[in-house]
């Protein structure tokens, strides 16, 4: 009867050596993943602040959360950094491998990808302390180029309507070189012959790109997509840095006020409600996108 | 022919000019990193008639303490995603133990969990570990966020080794471990190179977790570091972009070494969707 139990601890000692091979990577992430996310749900449903003892309190949090005002326009402002991230962020990739990939020259194609990558060997937050300086209504330049086009001076991130388009544009040209190399190497795998074919067939660039490029990497674009949207909406260190959420609330988004409920008002329980909303609308907008977006290993 | 020649040059010019965007706000940094106060006032992108190099051994003394602790931080993370991940990867791909597909599908689920959502327990637990303050309250969450996708591509290349080599091994009576440093390894360099220049990009880049674990200025890498200088000097625009300009210098020469890994290891179908 405890036959199969026997066998199974008789295999489980066979293969010891695996199990002493997972060992450090299981306490790490036991340490550092699974624990911190049990206890974040778990925390959602507790009072919890400050030093004090942590209480259960049922679905209060939640409660709270729907009634916060300040949750509502955070999402609002994370939906523009999405929809940016979406559109602009997956179509410029895009556009730049196109432009590498038609290039002849393989040579020259290595030298343009790596000074793409070579954008990333500065830290993405000194990137933003840069733009900062830029921005900065007085002595930065920003103010200098848009004179060039006829803008009147901006106040940019402390301006109320111009804050949170001064952020997103921070990301400007909007091409991120690992995504780029990923685009890339998709339009390289497609098979020589489906191009030379379209070429005989006497279809344009434009065309060919539509029909063939297109739905054949559509795998990888989906990929850069749904990053998109995680990114932003759980991405929140561009608006700490820049503007901390302001003016007012113009610039906070979820993952912000997550971080001042938790490390300014002590909040921990709350700050927890805030990560398992956040969590459960990343984990819709990705099954949504991948319902939405069909591609040929799907079937 | 000549309609060919215009195409190409279109390309290059679009390519070129996708390139100076890409570096534009770089080569402002560089810019201002060479100019006195006045200079700037002058005008942000107007070039300085007389170059302050001085502003470099100003940023120097204050950031080399910060690079040397984000150096020490990110070297050690590589290392501990490099060993944990290969090891737990190997199991996966090459024995076939019981609770092999959960075990891997429960740490292939933790890409799907947003940092944010850990940020506060993690937070709660290394104080009660009593571990704020010290390098390993960094280098320990790197290593475990690091190995999920490191043993992810780690797996997918053990497993597409050829078996004829392990047998080969296994006729002369190695151990597992020795197949494991003395075959597996040793082919598996370029793949690794590109997970450890992967690792100590995003070591470098990791923000808020310093940011919160690490007050003491000691300690503190550059990037939490420099914040704290940025403040200080929020007027001395010079020495500030010199500051950045040298906290970035060390990403620069490990990217610039693995840069023929890297560009390779992400195109040659490493990543797929």
């Amino acid at each position: 009867m405890s036959q199969p139990r026997v066998n199974l601890w008789k295999s489980v000692y066979r293969f010891k050596h695996a199990y002493v091979f997972l060992l450090p990577l299981i306490v790490l992430l036991g340490l550092f993943s699974y624990y911190p996310i049990v206890m974040a749900l778990k925390m959602s449903f507790y009072h919890w602040k400050g030093g004090n003892e942590a209480v259960f309190i049922g679905f209060d949090n939640f409660v709270t959360l729907f009634k916060d005002k300040a949750f509502y326009v955070s999402l609002k402002n994370a939906l523009w950094f999405i929809l940016f991230d979406c559109t602009v962020g997956v179509l410029m990739p895009l556009i730049v491998a196109e432009l590498l990939f038609h290039l002849k020259s393989t040579r020259l194609q290595y030298v343009y990808r790596t000074l793409f990558v070579a954008t990333i060997t500065v830290p993405s937050v000194i990137i933003i302390l840069i733009w900062v300086f830029l921005y900065n209504p007085s002595i930065g330049g920003m103010n200098v180029l848009v004179d060039i086009i006829g803008i009147s001076p901006q106040l940019w991130l402390g301006g109320t309507d111009t804050a949170l388009f001064s952020i997103i544009f921070s990301g400007f040209p909007f091409i991120n070189p690992i995504f780029l190399l990923i685009v890339f190497a998709a339009l390289q795998a497609i098979p020589k012959s489906l191009h030379e074919a379209s070429v005989m067939e006497g279809c344009g660039v434009w065309k060919r790109i539509l029909s063939i490029d297109i739905p054949l990497i559509l795998g990888q674009l989906k990929l850069i997509f749904i990053l998109g949207i995680l990114h932003g909406m759980q991405s929140f260190y561009k608006q700490m840095i820049m503007t901390d959420g302001g003016p007012g609330n113009e610039t906070l988004v979820p993952g912000l006020h997550m971080f001042q409920a938790g490390f300014r008002h002590n909040d921990f329980g709350y700050a927890s409600t805030i990560g398992f909303v956040m969590l459960i609308l990343m984990l819709v907008l990705t099954i949504v996108s991948n319902k939405l977006i069909k591609t040929e290993d799907d079937h | 022919m000549n309609k060919n020649k215009i195409a190409s040059f279109i390309l290059i010019f679009l390519l070129s000019l996708f390139i100076l965007f890409s570096f534009f706000p770089i080569l402002i940094m560089l810019l201002t990193s060479l100019k006195s106060n006045m200079q700037v006032s002058l005008g942000v992108f107007k070039f300085p008639s007389v170059i302050h190099w001085d502003n470099y051994s100003r940023a120097f003394d204050a950031v080399l303490p910060y690079a040397m602790n984000s150096i020490f931080i990110a070297v050690a993370a590589v290392i501990g995603v490099l060993i944990a991940s290969s090891f737990a990867a190997y199991a996966f791909a090459r024995y076939r133990f019981p609770g092999r597909e959960i075990l891997y599908y429960l740490i292939i689920a933790l890409m799907m969990v947003p940092a944010v959502l850990i940020l506060i327990p993690m937070f709660k637990l290394v104080v009660a570990l009593d571990m704020l303050n010290t390098y390993w309250v960094v280098i320990l969450p790197q290593i475990a966020s690091g190995c999920i996708i490191a043993v992810f591509l780690l797996r997918s290349f053990f497993a597409g080794l050829p078996e004829d080599l392990f047998e080969s091994f296994r006729i002369d009576g190695a151990r597992e471990i020795t197949i494991l440093t003395r075959l597996v390894l040793p082919l598996s360099k370029p793949i690794m190179g590109t997970i450890a220049v992967l690792n100590f990009h995003s070591s470098w880049n990791d923000y808020i977790w310093p940011l919160v674990t690490i007050n003491k200025n000691a300690l503190k890498p550059v990037v939490t570091g420099i914040m704290s200088f940025s403040n200080d000097y929020s007027t001395d625009y010079g020495p500030m972009m010199a500051a950045y300009v040298l906290a970035s210098i060390p990403l620069m020469l490990v990217i610039g070494f693995a840069m023929k890994y890297f560009v390779h290891g992400l195109t040659s179908g490493a990543v797929k969707a």
